[in-house]
């Protein structure tokens, strides 16, 4: 029986870096599943931001997303669109410097039917653990993107400063069948 | 039985020698996802433990649909995580998001309960529960086998009864370098049924 499950390719970054980046992404899947465990330089105890773009869009689509969280103790609910003009990506939060040393968020992001010529969602689960009550962030989020090429690659990048060496990217391919 | 000849002339002319058993055939993908073990509840007052747990896997996952054995007919069980038997509790900080239908809640755990037992769930089905009802869930636990990271764990979790239910969203920091090699499931206030299982798969990476 063949796998369904595949790893397509999983590093961990020995230096730091601003961004992680899935290129050639094959098309013999019907899925992909986006792992990452990352940490921050930047100084202090803020939340900061990560953005997951695909095929490397600047232009041409709308990206949108629907999340639920739990940012420092309270739970919330919102929604951004093209509200947000120039945003080709979709938004997250990760540690920065001042949280709990060594300790890295951990986000799954699941993205159906990849190489479909329509409009590309994604679901995403994602936590950044610190040792205290806050800051602390989890999200579950609903995204979409208005492109309808088939993903060939996928970015995960810090909008400021650099992922810390030992934040760790995988990505895997399911089959249907 | 083995093939020891082949007669000339036959059907089987111009066969093509390989070295590779698989020639001719599909490429073998082991995929990305292995069983490491599944344990069942006992049905008796006792706790549950993945222990000797490989270093050779990137990510853990264990699966789980269980259902408290309780000898005071609890509605609801807890179920509880802790690893490595490190009952430091400072070494654990949990964190979630939980419904039940009509009330939100997000809450911190700091420190866990005595013995560095975190929870995971307070509304795991009791003895007193309606019966055959279960709470199922998911634990990942990313890059487990690092010695430099602490460890950042996610699940989801949940039950309905049929009048009444909860979802909830979690995470777990477990504060230790060490890599994971034993994780211990902990009911509260006493095991799992037998019909309770916990699956603990490997993920390469």
């Amino acid at each position: 029986m063949p796998s369904t499950y595949t790893l397509i390719k999983g590093e961990t970054l020995a230096s730091s870096a601003a961004s992680y980046t899935f290129s050639a992404i094959p098309s013999t899947y019907t899925d992909l599943v986006l792992r990452w465990s990352g940490r921050s330089d930047t100084a202090g105890t803020g939340y900061q931001n990560v953005k997951v773009t695909l095929n490397g869009l600047s232009s041409g689509s709308v990206t949108s997303q629907t999340w639920l969280q739990n940012l420092a103790g309270s739970a919330s609910s919102n929604r951004w669109n093209t509200s947000y003009p120039g945003y080709f990506w979709w938004e997250f939060n990760t540690t920065s410097a001042g949280w709990t040393s060594n300790t890295f968020d951990s986000y799954e992001m699941y993205l159906p039917n990849y190489t479909s010529s329509t409009a590309k969602p994604s679901s995403l689960f994602g936590v950044a653990e610190n040792n205290a009550t806050n800051p602390y962030w989890m999200i579950a989020s609903a995204n979409l993107t208005s492109t309808t090429s088939a993903i060939s690659s996928v970015q995960v990048a810090t909008t400021s400063g650099n992922f810390v060496s030992g934040s760790s990217f995988y990505l895997y391919g399911i089959k249907n069948s | 039985m083995a093939i020891t000849s082949i007669k000339t002339g036959s059907s089987f002319t111009n066969l093509i020698k390989y070295n590779d058993f698989l020639a001719g055939n599909p490429g073998y993908d082991p995929g990305a996802t292995w069983l490491i073990q599944r344990i069942a509840g006992t049905g008796t007052a006792a706790s549950l433990q993945f222990t000797s747990i490989p270093s050779t896997y990137k990510h853990l996952q264990i699966r789980y649909c269980i259902r408290g054995y309780d000898t005071s007919s609890r509605s609801d069980d807890d179920l509880r995580i802790r690893f490595n038997n490190d009952s430091t509790s400072a070494n654990y900080y949990g964190h979630f998001l939980q419904g039940n239908g009509s009330t939100v809640a997000a809450v911190a755990q700091s420190g866990a309960y005595a013995g560095g037992q975190v929870v995971i769930s307070q509304t795991v089905p009791g003895s007193g529960a309606t019966a055959n009802v279960m709470a199922t869930g998911i634990i990942d636990i990313h890059d487990y086998a690092s010695t430099t990271k602490n460890k950042t764990v996610r699940f989801i979790t949940g039950n309905d009864r049929n009048g009444s239910g909860q979802i909830r969203l979690g995470s777990v920091g477990y504060f230790s370098t060490s890599a994971i090699s034993s994780i211990q499931l902990l009911p509260d206030p006493d095991g799992f049924t037998t019909t309770s299982t916990f699956a603990l798969y490997g993920m390469v990476g």
